[in-house]
């Protein structure tokens, strides 16, 4: 597994969100770039944010510190930031330190589309 | 990133120590390094990711905090820390020293730097829910070290860092053993 990679899709027919895939180890060395990608995202107006973590293989707390940061500034502008299908490592940190009932984790791209689906 | 093995005086415990620049691209080898002693210990995979997240986030605040005074930060480009760094370490005056010890019934790691001091670093925060308030930012690291590891000890060097020792220990009830090695 590369040491951290993220790809950012635009947006398929019908998405109302973008979806970013989050690669390998979201570190302080990896975080800067991290966070000056999705920052930037924002900046472009997206409000809607689904992180694929199904290839993260680990997070320290300046990941989680990121994470919490986009959350923060998302939640501010009536937005959501969505953590899809995290590793059974990352998740296992999540819930140890109590941020599973903080972040938005869903194990599902049906939950995605729920969550973010006009109702 | 310099190691050496230093086998100890009896037969059941065994020391390693390394010395790397205080620079964020060690982390991800330093865990790694961190990572396989617990799990030839036989740590539990929940354990061994508790002693990873530890060990890291302990080298990553030396990074952070140890070196500010000499105007090593997060903050710089790459290319400057890379060059600042580089002579740091080659003067040997801005380095993170993490020493190993395998035990019969624990793991202990020492995280060493010569910088400024604990007591000249930012307290961490005091639980989650202070963390989430503010939407992030640091002091999560201190509150994993503490969280994660058994026993967590810092001493102060008088005026030449600090020494942060974090013990784990095997057989902590609920834990079954890792099976991958």
């Amino acid at each position: 597994m590369k040491n951290y990679d993220l790809t950012i899709h635009e947006s398929q027919p019908g998405e109302t969100f973008r979806r970013v895939d989050v690669i390998g180890c979201l570190d302080s060395h990896t975080v800067v770039g991290f966070e000056k990608s999705l920052h930037g995202l924002l900046d472009e107006g997206a409000c809607r944010v689904v992180l694929s973590l199904s290839d993260l293989s680990y997070i320290s707390s300046a990941g989680i510190s990121a994470l919490m940061g986009l959350t923060h500034r998302l939640r501010k502008s009536s937005g959501e930031l969505v953590l899809l299908q995290p590793t059974d490592k990352v998740y296992r940190v999540f819930r140890t330190l109590g941020f599973t009932n903080i972040f938005k984790i869903v194990e599902s791209e049906a939950e995605v589309d729920g969550i973010f689906s006009p109702s | 990133m310099s190691r050496t093995d230093q086998p100890a005086p009896c037969g059941d415990v065994v020391e390693l120590e390394l010395r790397c620049p205080s620079d964020t691209r060690m982390l991800a080898p330093v865990r790694a390094m961190a990572t396989t002693l617990a799990r030839q210990q036989g740590f539990s995979a929940e354990q061994i990711d508790q002693i990873e997240m530890a060990v890291d986030e302990a080298c990553a605040n030396v990074v952070r905090h140890a070196y500010r005074h000499l105007g090593i930060s997060p903050d710089l480009t790459d290319k400057e820390k890379e060059v600042l760094a580089a002579e740091r370490a080659s003067a040997g005056d801005c380095t993170i020293g993490i020493r190993m010890s395998l035990g019969e019934d624990r793991l202990v790691f020492q995280v060493i730097d010569n910088g400024i001091g604990i007591d000249n670093t930012p307290p961490g925060v005091s639980g989650i829910d202070e963390f989430v308030e503010r939407g992030g930012g640091g002091g999560l690291g201190l509150l994993i070290i503490r969280n994660f590891m058994d026993e967590v000890r810092y001493d102060q060097q008088d005026g030449q860092g600090t020494i942060l020792t974090m013990t784990k220990y095997l057989g902590i009830p609920g834990e079954s053993p890792s099976q991958s090695v």
